[in-house]
Formats: structure tokens, sequence, C-alpha cells
């Protein structure tokens, strides 16, 4: 026997023992996947500094020595909760920042209840994010602080940044951020005017009960599911893998319900009409104009991105007045971005690099 | 994961590839299907439907809560927003409260500010981005 085919043999057979063991593993470990609760998520310690209604205004205990003067704000989307920000120590996008010296604050929508279906764009961005930053700077007692914003939660900041032009805003960050809503073609396919009637689910439902967002998010990628489901039996020997499944799937089904006027408003004036793309959206009275935003930018946009496609953010950049503004497309899908390995190598050290010389 | 990526004669990896490719193709057929008029009318004509059904439950159901002098689900969502008013008044009542002791009532947990850094950090040396 030459000296290759014995090398391929023993690969052959190394290959076979491991799948073997493998195989066993997984029988041990998918039982006990089937029986052990999910790990805890959201565990870096903060303080409730605020509670109005629903609405919690956190604040990160801080995890170095010296932190640097701006404070930086995160605002969530109204449909996900926040703890995909900060999944699991090590993992959380959170704990890193306050180890690299920020004084991170988080806005919590909580779970809207039945009554707060009267709650509209217009509350959030008036209302509910100026009066948490009147907090933010009492609390930390800086003039101004940095806001990053997570998908709707981006376009919520953005919207408050275009309508307080002389406002505390120093930074803002938005990542996976719709704008242009011409670019969410299926999204905008399935709502269309003709056949989707708003006001019915609406008037009938009060709020939009979040297994309908949960259904829509997992229609734009059917085969995801099952597929996902193979992937983990394949992987059910790996502990980090099924952990790490484990947390991106709970956190996945946990979706919460979209407050009913908000919804009937995303719906006619952003989906159906495009109208923050046009600078036609009207809140409160006042127009956003996104020319507004003058503070300095970044807009992170992720290659893969199902749920809010490259098309739909991409033009966000040239939308507002900023000289100091940069984008950027990162590698990964709408919640790889922010969370998992990648994102810790990817944009993680992205915004500290950008940040932290804005935040002195 | 990395185990895969470098199992080149994996006997499992070709399995791996195909389904990894059949995922991918199946969403794309699904979304071209999913993208059409047709497939928008029918999802739009059983919201319709299943909305119509859960009303008529609700409208039901509040007839027959009244009849028996029992809450209906109206009348929790109006004591919820009769609760969430004296929420709110709570809360102002706290801060001014607090403003009057120069104390937080509104956090309620002592370990709070207690621990705060200089606000005097810096970027390390090279760390900083540019435009």
């Amino acid at each position: 026997m030459s000296s290759s085919a014995a090398t391929a043999e023993t690969s052959i057979s190394t290959r076979v023992r491991q799948e073997v063991e493998r195989t066993i593993q997984r029988g041990i470990k998918g039982l006990n996947y089937m029986f052990s609760d999910d790990p805890p998520l959201g565990l870096t310690p903060k303080d409730t500094i605020y509670k109005r209604g629903t609405l919690a205004l956190y604040h990160y205990r801080p995890l170095a020595d010296e932190v640097y003067r701006v404070p930086l704000l995160f605002v969530m989307s109204l449909v996900s909760k926040p703890y995909i920000l900060d999944l699991h120590p090590g993992q959380s996008f959170i704990e890193y920042l306050l180890k690299q010296g920020y004084d991170v604050y988080l806005i919590d929508w909580g779970v809207p209840r039945p009554e707060d279906s009267h709650l509209k764009l217009d509350d959030y961005v008036l209302d509910f994010i100026p009066d948490c930053i009147t907090r933010i700077l009492s609390d930390s007692g800086e003039p101004d602080l940095s806001i990053l914003g997570y998908c709707m939660g981006g376009m919520l900041a953005l919207i408050y940044a275009a309508l307080h032009a002389d406002g505390p805003l120093k930074n803002l960050i938005c990542l996976t951020t719709p704008v242009n809503y011409d670019g969410m073609k299926l999204m905008r396919q399935w709502t269309d005017r003709r056949y989707f009637d708003v006001d019915r689910i609406v008037d009938t439902l009060g709020n939009v009960p979040p297994e309908l967002i949960y259904a829509s998010f997992d229609m734009l990628r059917p085969a995801a599911k099952i597929a996902s489901q193979i992937r983990l039996w394949d992987n059910m020997w790996n502990d980090d893998f099924v952990k790490s499944y484990r947390m991106f799937d709970r956190w996945a089904a946990d979706q919460i319900p979209f407050p009913g006027e908000c919804f009937r408003q995303t719906t006619k004036d952003l989906m159906w009409d495009n109208k923050l793309y046009k600078n036609q959206l009207v809140l409160g009275g006042q127009r956003v104009d996104l020319k507004n935003v003058k503070v300095s930018f970044i807009a992170v946009m992720a290659e893969h991105d199902h749920i809010v496609p490259f098309e739909a953010a991409k033009e966000l950049i040239n939308l507002i007045s900023s000289t100091d503004k940069k984008d950027i497309i990162l590698k990964g899908g709408h919640v790889s971005l922010v969370a998992g390995p990648n994102a810790s190598r990817r944009l993680w050290p992205e915004l500290d690099r950008w940040l932290s010389e804005r935040s002195l | 994961m990395a185990d895969q990526r470098s199992s080149g004669s994996n006997p499992l990896s070709s399995w791996r590839e195909f389904m990894n490719q059949s995922e991918t193709k199946l969403n794309s057929l699904f979304n071209e299907l999913m993208a059409t008029d047709g497939y928008s009318s029918l999802m739009g004509r059983l919201t319709k439907v299943i909305v119509s059904m859960q009303k008529n439950t609700t409208d039901g159901l509040e007839r027959y809560f009244t009849a028996l002098s029992l809450p209906t689900r109206t009348d929790v969502i109006d004591l919820g927003k009769r609760l969430s008013a004296i929420e709110r008044r709570l809360v102002a009542i706290e801060e001014n409260l607090g403003k009057l002791t120069g104390s937080d009532l509104s956090d309620g947990n002592p370990a709070h500010a207690v621990r705060r850094p200089a606000r005097t950090r810096k970027p390390a040396a090279g760390q900083g981005g540019t435009q």
C-alpha cells in the first residue's frame, strides 16, 4: 500500500470515528436540549433611572475606571426586545462598550399594553425620546449625548435628530436603518394598499399581535426555519453552537406587539407613501426634513440583511446635511451585524474607533 | 462553524453544502412567488377573514360578559388607562418629592449613582476613526 493511500484510509477512519462520536453526542445533548432552560440573557448590571408606562430608561453600571465624557443612548426598535444588544457576558454589545469606557443608557419600550394602541410615531419622537434625553443629561451632568439606533430604533433616532436640530445630540449612529421604503420590496408588496386593509386590522385588534410580526419576518426567508433546525441537529454536539442558537432563537421568537396607531402610520406614511424618504412626513405639525440632521453621523448596513435590505438603507447618508458623515457595509445579516461572534470582530471595534474620538 | 469549513474531505460536507444551496434556492423561489399580486391578494383576503372572525368573537364575548355582569376586555382596557394615568402622576409626585428632599426616589435603588467614574477618558493613540 502506498503512503498516500494509507494516509487517505487513516483520514477516512478518523472522519468515520468522529461522525460516530458526534452522532452519540447529538443523542445525549439533544435530550439535554429538550429538557433544559434557555441561557439567561441581558445580564449586564443596570439601574432603571426612569419609568413611564411600559417604558424603562436603563443606565448600565460602568465597567471602566474612566469613561468618555459624552453619554451614549441606545434606542431600540418598537417590535423587538433590547436584550439582543446584551445577549450574554462575553457576547454583549453593551458590555463591550462599557468596557471600552462608554457611559451607556438604553430605552426599553417594554411590551405595549392594549391601552397603548393609540401611541404614534409622534409620541415616541416628540415626547418619549426627548423626555429620556432630558433625564440622561440630568443624570450624567453633561450637555450633550450620542444616540445609537438599531433598525426601527435608528429611524426613530433619525427623525428625532431631524426635528431637534438645535438639541443636545452630538453623534448619531444608525444601524440597519430603513429610510427608503421602496427598497423593502417584499414587505411593501404584502402591505399593498389594494389588498392590505390596515384600518380593519388596527380598528379590530388595537395593537398588532406579535405573532403577525413574527410570521411576516419568517416569511421573508421561508426555508430558513427548517434549515436552521437541521443545522441545529447537525451541530448538537457543539455546545457553543447550541448556546448561540438558543439565544438567537429565543430573541427572534420573543417579538412584542406593535402599537396599533403606530402600525397604521408606518404602513400608510412610510410603506405606502414613502414620506420619510421624500421629506414629506409630518409629525406633531412639523415636517421631518432629514436635511436638518447636521451632527456627526455613521450608518452601518449589513450585506445580507433580509429585513432591512441594502436598497432601503443605502441612501440615508445622502439625505442628511452632516459634514462629518460616513456609511459602511459589513458582512452579515440583520441580527448578526449587532450580535454574535462576527459582530464582536466587525461592528463593535469599528464603532468604537468611530465614536471614541467623538465622545470627548 | 470553523469545523465545517475545514472539512473538505468530510463525508457530510457535500450534504451540508447541498442543504445551504437548497435553502438559498427555496428562499428565492418562495420570495418570487410571494412577490406577486396574486399572493398579496390572497393574504389580504385571508387576513380580512381572520380579523373579521376575531371581531365577531370579541363582540359576542363582550355581550356575553356584559349579560353576566363580568368585566369585558374594553372595561379592562379602560381600567388600564386609568391605572396608567395614576402611574404617571405617582412618578411625577415621586420626582417632585425627590427634588424637595434632595434624593432620588424614582429609582429606589441605593446602589445607583454610587460609582461615577471620571468622564476624562481619551481614545488610545491611533484608535480614532476617520471621516
